[in-house]
């Protein structure tokens, strides 16, 4: 479990909060016999590759972001967190040293102390997340709140979407399982190796990051929130089918956890300037369909060597898209090659993506 | 699969906003000011300002609460009245025909 201050730290890492210039950290994800070959793959990875190769080398290979993503990231990674500390707030019985961390958030030793042993009320609870969420988008570098770039993710935005995502969980049937451990199943990592070795003998393995597992119907789910400025109407959920987080965890929920999930639930909230809608729905995934899956994902990895191998990562013409759904690269690929990594550099942000860096 | 309480927003930030329990006098709906929020957010920084989050009062916190509620809960309002009036262009009936666009007797 990821203490809070460690989260903030992460975060800041990934914005301009404390952003001071340096070498990347090394990817440990990488083959270290062949530099760009990818050995643990996510869902963000596969999805790259699936889009366009040369996307995926901007991205994950050399960690080149668009300006302005950081705001995005910033938000999910803040609102996972709030929700998890709600989550170990009411339930209890967390670590000493979770406990510990949380005065830095002015959260007091009695609350941390009550809230560790018996569990905080829903309101108690909140205000505790709400303390948490003020500290961690605060600009230390600069004496000020979190700005972002991104109208419909701003602080602002962040604690009303919380405190209303919160009052919405408070007696709904679907409930956090417990494990045997007695901590909530949230915020769950996995890893586990495939079937799939490559020409120098080094394992593939899949990893990635579950919300949470909720029982529902005498079920258990895994539940993945999702935050979007568009309706959430039935177009939205049916861009989860085909796609490969969905299908992942289906397959993760099922080899890593010791009891069977039934399958994913997409929790789905919109977050516009002035307001919030919610809703959820299950994407089903079968045996037969997570084989197909398996077969195309392997095959996607096979790729994968071979482009590292020539250290070349070829362009997919038809994924460059145009207006407000173009690549956020299509400038960079509009440009002569001598002229890309000049424009990459002064441009686009740039950090780490490795999957095995447990949240 | 579980019931989608966006089909009852409404109510369920109404049932938010009466369940905040106040030891103070003031009855918690009174309290609930979507207006006060950057008040109230002006004052949360000022303590951060001065690097003392300990110093954000819980009562500060309980009111951004509410008011985050009560905005909610006017937009909620606000939204459901929206919905409820027929879309401008075409009367609020059915959609019209080719035919009928173009006054032909098809």
């Amino acid at each position: 479990m990821e203490a809070l201050v460690e989260t903030i730290e992460a975060v800041k890492a990934e914005t301009t909060l404390l952003a001071t210039p340096g070498a990347l950290a090394v990817n440990t994800s990488f083959s270290k016999i062949t530099p760009k070959l990818q050995l643990a793959w996510d869902s963000t990875s596969i999805k790259a590759a699936q889009k366009c190769w040369r996307l995926y080398e901007y991205t994950i290979i050399e960690g080149y972001r668009p300006p302005g993503e950081n705001a995005h990231l910033t938000f999910g990674i803040l609102l996972h967190s709030a929700t998890e500390l709600y989550e170990h707030l009411t339930i209890g019985k967390f670590s000493d040293s979770y406990r510990d961390s949380l005065h830095q958030f002015g959260i007091s030793e009695a609350t941390a102390a009550m809230a560790q042993t018996t569990g905080l009320a829903h309101d108690d609870a909140i205000i505790c997340v709400l303390r948490f969420l003020l500290c961690a988008t605060w600009d230390n570098k600069h004496n000020r709140p979190w700005v972002s770039p991104e109208p419909t993710k701003t602080r602002d935005t962040l604690l009303r979407t919380v405190v209303l995502y919160l009052d919405r969980v408070k007696d709904e049937s679907l409930k956090t399982f417990i494990l045997q451990s007695g901590k909530p199943a949230i915020e769950l990592s996995f890893r586990f190796p495939i079937d799939y070795v490559t020409i120098n003998g080094e394992t593939i393995i899949f990893c990635g990051h579950l919300d949470k597992v909720a029982e529902w119907n005498t079920e258990l789910w895994v539940v993945d929130k999702k935050t979007s400025k568009y309706d959430l109407q039935e177009n939205y959920f049916n861009q989860f089918t085909p796609d490969s987080q969905v299908s992942l965890y289906s397959l993760a929920g099922n080899i890593v956890f010791p009891i069977p999930i039934a399958g994913i639930i997409i929790d789905a909230i919109q977050i516009l300037v002035n307001g919030n809608r919610f809703r959820r729905k299950q994407i089903p995934r079968s045996a037969e369909y997570l084989e197909e899956w398996m077969q195309n994902t392997k095959t996607l990895i096979t790729q994968a060597e071979i482009n590292a191998a020539n250290d070349y990562f070829p362009m997919n013409e038809q994924s460059c898209g145009w207006g407000n759904n173009q690549c956020p690269f299509r400038p960079v690929c509009s440009t002569d090659p001598s002229g890309r990594k000049p424009l990459l550099d002064a441009v686009y942000d740039r950090g780490i993506w490795d999957p095995l860096q447990t949240r | 699969m579980p019931s989608d309480p966006n089909s009852n927003l409404t109510a369920v930030l109404q049932g938010s906003l009466e369940s905040l329990e106040f030891t103070g006098e003031n009855s918690p709906l009174l309290e609930a000011d979507p207006n006060a929020i950057d008040e109230l957010l002006d004052r949360v920084n000022q303590n951060l300002i001065q690097g003392t989050p300990q110093n954000i009062s819980d009562d500060d916190l309980r009111k951004l609460v509410l008011g985050y509620r009560a905005k909610a809960l006017k937009w909620a309002q606000e939204e459901e009245i929206k919905a409820s009036k027929p879309k401008r262009g075409n009367g609020g009936g059915a959609k019209k025909t080719i035919g009928e666009i173009l006054n032909l007797d098809i």
